[in-house]
């Protein structure tokens, strides 16, 4: 009788050992999945931010390019407007000169003639 | 009987191992179970994020660059702003310049304005003229008594007339001494450039320009 009292013992030794191992391989899993997920958070997120880096940096590149095309076309548009003012002013400066001088054309061309 | 005691302990031993056996399993597959849940809900979560600061780094990369353009805007616009007034201005001091020197050039034209605009002036006066204190250019500066005797004539004999040297016109005072008028070619000459510079910024810079215009 003893015997048996010895094997029941010994089996209940083994089963509390298999729930133990298997608790302690259940612990060991849901570390390794801690781990890998936060690795994976980890890794999504820091292709988030050089994603976003990127997408910033194109988007401002792009608008400096914009703003530099901007001011190069007014630029270009300011000495075209130069040239162009300097041969339109010739009428306007013989207007000026009639109206202030209450003169007539043909006398207002006389006084701009050569001068300008 | 011992011997069919020990048979049914065997029975009980395997049976109790299956149990455990059983049992250890459900604790392993509910904690890969609860494992893959876990990975699935930060994939999840972080994925979400990830999208978030995508987005938000659209949204701030395009209102950094709508800044820049406008910068750029505001600039260019100022810019051609600048230009076109100082082409105005260019051309007014210009008139201004040829003004003077035909009237240092022909006394006689000068002597016509002065003439002019003191009579406007006395228009304007609204009043009996008290003095007319002259002004003389250069084209005139050395013939004071003959401008004064012709200003004297205009007038009639009916103001006092003093003569000083700068610029060309006259202040012409009431009688009592309290209001006068202005009336210098100058003081045309400015009125005139109010009145024309509309047509002057649109005859000089085209009045067009799209983005610029302004």
């Amino acid at each position: 009788m003893s015997g048996v009292l010895k094997e029941l013992k010994e089996v209940d030794e083994i089963i509390k050992k298999m729930t133990k191992d298997a608790e302690e391989e259940a612990r060991r899993v849901l570390e390794v999945a801690r781990r890998r997920a936060e690795d994976e958070r980890r890794r999504l997120l820091e292709g988030a931010e050089e994603e976003a880096k990127r997408i910033r940096e194109a988007l401002v590149t792009e608008a400096e390019k914009k703003a530099k095309e901007i001011l190069e076309e007014a630029r270009r548009k300011a000495e075209e407007l130069r040239r162009e003012a300097y041969r339109r002013q010739v009428d306007l400066v013989k207007l000026m000169v009639m109206r202030t001088l209450g003169v007539g054309e043909e006398d207002a061309e006389a006084i701009v003639r050569g001068r300008l | 009987m011992q011997r069919l005691l020990l048979g049914d302990v065997s029975k009980i031993k395997e049976a109790a191992l299956e149990e455990a056996r059983r049992k250890a399993e459900a604790i392993i597959s509910s904690a890969r179970k609860e494992a893959e849940e876990i990975i699935n809900k930060v994939r999840v979560e972080a994925g979400r994020e990830a999208k978030e600061i995508i987005a938000k780094a659209e949204r701030d990369g395009i209102e950094e660059a709508r800044r820049i353009e406008s910068r750029a805007l505001r600039e260019a616009k100022l810019m051609l702003s600048k230009v076109k007034a100082e082409l105005v201005e260019g051309a007014f001091s210009r008139a201004w310049n040829l003004i003077v020197s035909s009237l240092k050039k022909d006394p006689e034209l000068s002597l016509r304005i002065l003439e002019d605009l003191i009579v406007q002036g006395v228009k304007e006066l609204e009043e009996d003229v008290g003095l007319v204190e002259v002004l003389l250019n250069e084209g005139l500066a050395g013939r004071r008594g003959e401008v004064k005797k012709k200003i004297n004539e205009l007038l009639g004999g009916r103001a006092e007339v003093k003569v000083s040297e700068r610029g060309l016109g006259a202040i012409i005072y009431a009688s009592d001494g309290r209001v006068y008028v202005e009336a210098t070619l100058e003081g045309r000459f400015e009125r005139v450039k109010r009145e024309l510079r509309p047509l002057f910024l649109k005859g000089l810079t085209g009045g067009g320009g799209g983005l610029f215009k302004g």
